[in-house]
């Protein structure tokens, strides 16, 4: 079987066992999943309830890896997330490996500890490896991250620093179920028999699957406007949409771009292509740029929203730098 | 990828021909407004106009040449083909799986397909709306013309058209001066009144033919033959002038309508003291005209004779009388004619002193070899065939008055003896044979 319908296969087996235990949220199951084929980590974001732990947990049961939670509290020190070392009956010093050591980690809640803490995950995000003492622990491949994080709940909770929401691959937001997947969860939840998720792939076969994807080839004009679409997002140049000059302080990194391509290359498998179209970028944009983009205070202060700013930019910004002549 | 290649270049090759084509229509309606502007405002557009646009084709043709790359990005976005074409056309020579998988999917994906369906000739969009100008400009002048202008040539046109003729008419007076000053008079009045608007281009046609045809009539002593030449093609360019330009059908109208008098004088019926061709009754030029109205009435009349023994040639209604006999100045009598006999003119003992002999027509040999007629539409002085005399007179002494008359006539008299005069060779020097003869003559033209 060729990669890309081997690939196919898996995706839609993934999402039809994600899919027995979370209702609805098809589209963010389907963006977690190309985030983990992409090597990204998540960040979830939603009000109380709306599954995002229970969304994890069942990512962490599909998959055959190892998975540990941590709850973030404005107590925890990174050493409780990274490990540390202790001194055995020998009197030697042992690493104690944290629960970072994991193949899935839910960092339930991560805007409530602190900073310190908070950026104690910078390394293990961005070099999959943590030091401590001096010494570099690699952590086991794959690595994937999943954070959540409440957005109402402001009080006493530490907001991600821009380089901490940089690592993220993506950002997706859960909304408030429509009537008739609230329906299906209380069928699904409230009967004796909760649905459980079966595995369905491990570890080595995410990895194999990561390389394939990085070959997918994608065309100069479709690389051409992922990077026409990042630096539309800085208010600094001239080119960008007036509405991003106006309302954003800081544009996307690089890794934004990164993201993009990424991304769409995984998209492009799922739609069963091994080439990267101008729509594949743009389905990623708004989960690759929205933590990405930080508005200014005006545009704060007029409650925008960065996925406003992203959808501008969208329809700002064509395909094609220079249509050719058409008849 | 060979298959790939080929399909982009035949691919190619259709969307530039149909792009030539577009551009070259484009062109072409561009052209065609400017020809439309022209057919209102003469603006002596040319033809080798029309080869700009199959230049300017070529020109945008190798100017925005459309290479591989763009034909790609064009059949991706048409057949909905999500970049393939110009992926696999960017990764061709890699070896990679994905990308050999990519573009033979590709090629089989364009294989099935017909060019001429997938392109058919097709217009751009905005040709569409470009096909709308000729017409709606074509419109809108003619409703700018009908509403400013209706039932005229453009004043542009106009003025142009005029004021060449205008300038060469001028050329053609000069010309015509030392040859013939008394043609180069009556231009300077044809320009004048066609500046005025008070001519139309077929009189001024009419009259140029006229003048023409005396030039034509000159005989050859008088006239260089070169000037002659140069005079008749200066001509025949102006006549071409005026029919081409024209003048507006209001100034046609408006001179028809100063022409009915004249037309109806011509029968006998009118020509009461107004001048034909111009509104200014005769009197107001008496000065100018009654000399040559007086020949007239000698012409016509057949006697140049008055009860008063006054001068005719003041009389108005002799004068329109001679000016409405149609010019046939042949002696007989014309309404006119007996207009002035009615009046009693025909004074038995009224002769005309020096012969009697006075020119018909010029048709008749006389004494003085001199005759004038008359352009009946211009009013004007009309030369028949003789020599005019310069003084422009000659004396005519009527029997019975005992006065002397010196019309003055610029070019000579018209008129001719006619058979009211009951003896004229009474006191001549001749033969009485010869006398008898004339009388007998005389007699039997009075028995007709």
């Amino acid at each position: 079987m060729e990669f890309r319908e081997e690939f196919k296969t898996i995706f839609d087996r993934l999402r039809a066992e994600i899919s027995k235990v979370i209702v609805g949220y098809e589209d963010i199951i389907e963006q977690v999943i190309i985030a983990l084929f992409s090597g990204g980590h998540v960040l979830l974001e939603g009000l109380p309830g709306l599954g995002k732990t229970l969304m994890v947990k069942t990512l962490a049961d599909v998959l055959d890896l190892t998975f540990s939670r941590i709850q973030f509290t404005p107590d925890l020190m990174p050493s409780d997330i990274i490990g540390t070392n202790i001194m055995e009956r020998d009197r030697a010093f042992r690493f104690q490996p944290g629960p970072v050591f994991a193949q899935i980690v839910l960092a339930d809640e991560i805007n409530r500890a602190t900073p310190k803490t908070q950026s104690a995950l910078l390394e293990a995000m961005q070099e999959h490896s943590v030091t401590v003492s001096g010494t570099i622990h690699k952590l086991k491949e794959p690595f994937f991250v999943m954070a959540t994080q409440n957005p109402i709940e402001m009080e006493g909770t530490y907001p991600l620093p821009e380089a901490q929401l940089d690592r993220f691959f993506f950002k997706l937001k859960l909304n408030f179920p429509d009537r008739e997947e609230l329906m299906s969860i209380i069928d699904r939840t409230t009967n004796p028999e909760t649905p459980r998720a079966e595995k369905v792939l491990n570890g080595e076969a995410i990895e194999t699957s990561k390389i394939e994807i990085r070959g997918v080839p994608v065309a100069t004009p479709v690389k051409d406007y992922a990077v026409r679409l990042i630096l539309a997002t800085h208010p600094e140049l001239e080119t960008s949409p007036s509405m991003v000059r106006r309302y954003v302080r800081y544009g996307a990194s690089p890794r934004g771009v990164q993201s993009l391509i990424l991304g769409a290359k995984v998209k492009s498998l799922i739609e069963g292509r091994y080439n990267v179209s101008f729509s594949d970028v743009r389905y990623v944009t708004r989960p690759a740029l929205r933590h990405r983009i930080i508005l200014n205070f005006e545009g704060e202060a007029e409650g925008l929203d960065t996925d406003m700013i992203i959808d501008n930019i969208l329809e700002e910004v064509p395909e094609l730098e220079n249509e050719p002549v058409k008849p | 990828m060979r298959e790939l290649n080929k399909f982009i270049s035949r691919v190619r090759l259709k969307i530039r021909s149909v792009l030539f084509f577009n551009w070259l229509l484009e062109l072409y309606i561009y052209l065609s407004a400017i020809y439309i502007v022209n057919y209102f405002f003469h603006l002596d557009v040319s033809y080798y106009y029309l080869l700009i646009p199959v230049f300017f084709a070529i020109f945008l043709s190798l100017v925005r040449p459309i290479d591989n790359r763009d034909v790609a990005i064009i059949i991706d976005k048409d057949l909905g083909l999500d970049e393939r074409v110009i992926t696999s056309l960017e990764f061709n020579g890699l070896d990679s799986p994905i990308v050999k998988r990519l573009i033979s999917e590709t090629v089989d994906m364009l294989r099935n397909l017909n060019i001429k369906n997938v392109y058919p000739f097709r217009f751009r969009k905005r040709l569409k709306y470009l096909l709308l100008i000729p017409p709606l400009l074509f419109l809108s002048l003619s409703l700018y013309q009908n509403v400013f202008y209706p039932g005229e040539v453009s004043p542009q046109v106009e003025e142009s058209g005029v004021s060449r003729i205008s300038m060469d008419l001028i050329t053609l007076q000069q010309k015509l001066v030392p040859e013939r000053p008394d043609l180069a008079k009556r231009l300077e009045v044809l320009r004048k009144e066609m500046e005025e608007k008070r001519i139309t281009s077929k009189e001024g046609i009419n009259i140029l033919e006229e003048i023409t045809k005396e030039i034509d009539n000159t005989p050859a002593g008088n006239m260089d033959s070169n000037a002659r030449a140069d005079i008749k093609k200066t001509l025949e360019l102006v006549m071409e002038g005026m029919n081409d330009k024209g003048m507006s059908p209001a100034t046609d109208n408006e001179n028809s309508r100063k022409e009915e008098p004249q037309d109806s004088s011509g029968e006998g019926t009118g020509g009461k003291g107004m001048e034909a061709g111009g509104d200014k009754p005769v009197d107001e030029e008496g000065g100018k005209t009654s000399p040559s109205y007086t020949g007239e009435e000698e012409d016509t009349s057949g006697a140049m004779s008055n009860e008063q023994g006054e001068q005719t040639g003041i009389n108005e209604e002799e004068k329109s009388g001679a000016d409405s006999a149609g010019g046939p100045v042949d002696g007989s009598a014309g309404d006119s004619g007996e207009e002035v006999e009615k009046e009693g003119t025909l004074a038995g003992s009224d002769t005309v002193e020096e012969g009697g002999t006075l020119p018909g027509k010029g048709e008749r040999d006389n004494k003085l070899g001199e005759e004038t007629g008359r352009n009946q539409v211009q009013n004007i002085l009309e030369y028949v065939p003789g020599i005019a005399k310069e003084e422009g007179g000659i004396k005519l002494k009527i029997k019975g008055s005992g006065k002397e008359t010196s019309p003055a006539v610029e070019g000579g008299t018209q008129g001719a003896p006619v058979k009211s005069v009951e003896d004229p060779v009474e006191g001549e020097s001749i033969p009485y044979e010869y006398k008898e003869m004339i009388r007998i003559y005389f007699e039997r033209l009075k028995g007709e």
